[in-house]
């Protein structure tokens, strides 16, 4: 299998291989995809259903779109009509937009294009689309924000704590939760997992450098580059904090 | 294994990619982890800023240094930290962490963090390279209960 045919988290697995390393600019992976014709935006449009389904989804749910369907008939129904459209891969990668960007952009404009179909196909019986639900633009694009930096990092965190439990790190990952998350000291991990303290920063180290790889690999994949991604975390907390 | 369930939660895992402490501090545990042969020896130590007033040893691991020694001691680190090479910052920044383990282990008051969560992380990072009395010293000052920790005084 080449490189270009590999799916990203085989790639990650082969960057991981360099130890610390980060993984190749993923945004590379979306473009490499785009040259290998059908099978490759089958591969494009498999990423951004599995990872951009969710936070879209928690957006419309959260919405006054909401009333039009369930969240996940309205998802499906957008990844439908814009994935199936000839070039819409290749329009984001020139709009040198974010992934999660210009995917919004489209949600609002497919969500605002179903009020509309909606409303004229059925005005008589569904009187409720009389008023046609609103969105500030920039405040959708804020409150996505918000859900995807969420979404992202759990997916993140799921595929570091596969990733360690595939490389026997299971308890690395564990007291890197507890430390994190938990606000357990390291003292307290020297104490709960019988380690020194050394072994236990060492040990913790060794799950958030995996954990970093895996939200730089998340966040080129949408776009951010690499001399980005420090402004693109400090502003993915500051969307969490608006919480 | 706790679940990731809100955004609190996803918001400390994004804390974690910065660096909790000195990142020097983390750079030495990366050399430790890798065992790259670049971890400040002992005798780096021995005879680096914590030998500006004496016996290195004698003064921080057996606890006879004075305040006026631990303060000339955290010039000398501060000044290799700021002007060293690469090396010679590591070695600061590693001086001051096993200062630091000595302040809490003999006089119960932190000296250069400005929180026991930090000083914890301070001290786990530099255990994770030393060896001998000094990562004896580190460890020690790990399980020092934190209530008999003073804060730092100004």
């Amino acid at each position: 299998m080449s490189d270009t045919t590999a799916q990203p988290s085989q790639q990650s697995k082969s960057a991981g291989q360099s130890r610390d390393s980060f993984p190749m600019t993923q945004r590379g992976w979306l473009v490499a995809q785009l040259a290998q014709g059908p099978t490759g935006l089958s591969r494009i449009n498999g990423y951004i259903m599995q990872t951009y389904a969710e936070p879209l989804g928690n957006y419309v749910a959260g919405s006054t779109f909401r009333s039009l369907s369930t969240s996940a008939d309205l998802v499906a129904g957008f990844f439908a009509s814009r994935l199936a459209q000839e070039g819409y891969i290749e329009r984001w990668v020139a709009s040198n937009l974010p992934l999660r960007r210009w995917l919004i952009n489209g949600f609002l404009f497919f969500l605002q294009e179903e009020v509309r179909r909606r409303r004229n196909e059925r005005a008589e019986t569904m009187p409720e689309f009389a008023t046609e639900p609103t969105c500030q633009a920039e405040t959708a694009v804020e409150e996505f924000d918000r859900l995807w930096a969420a979404s992202m990092v759990r997916s993140a965190a799921n595929s570091a704590r596969e990733r360690c439990a595939g490389e026997g790190f299971s308890v690395h990952w564990q007291m890197f939760e507890n430390h994190f998350v938990g606000g357990a000291s390291y003292s307290d991990l020297a104490t709960n997992f019988t380690v020194t303290g050394g072994q236990a920063a060492s040990m913790v180290r060794t799950a958030a450098i995996r954990f970093r790889q895996a939200v730089v690999e998340l966040l080129l994949k949408d776009g951010t580059t690499e001399d980005e991604l420090d402004d693109e975390v400090a502003r993915l907390m500051r969307a969490l904090r608006a919480d | 294994m706790k679940q990731i369930s809100d955004h609190y939660d996803c918001l400390k895992l994004l804390v974690s990619l910065n660096d909790e402490t000195d990142p020097l501090l983390v750079r030495l545990v990366d050399r430790a982890r890798r065992a790259d042969g670049l971890f400040p020896t002992c005798s780096a130590l021995d005879e680096g800023p914590l030998a500006t007033s004496g016996n290195a040893r004698d003064l921080y691991i057996t606890g006879s240094a004075s305040d006026a020694d631990f303060a000339s001691a955290v010039k000398h680190c501060e000044t290799l930290r700021a002007n060293g090479n690469a090396s010679q910052r590591e070695l600061a920044a590693l001086s001051l962490a096993i200062l630091e383990a000595s302040s809490i282990v003999h006089r119960k008051r932190l000296l250069i963090s400005t929180s026991t969560q930090e000083a914890d992380a301070r001290l786990a990072a530099a255990a994770t390279g030393l060896t001998s009395e000094w990562e004896k010293l580190v460890q020690a000052a790990m399980h020092v209960p934190v209530q008999t920790v003073l804060s730092r005084v100004a």
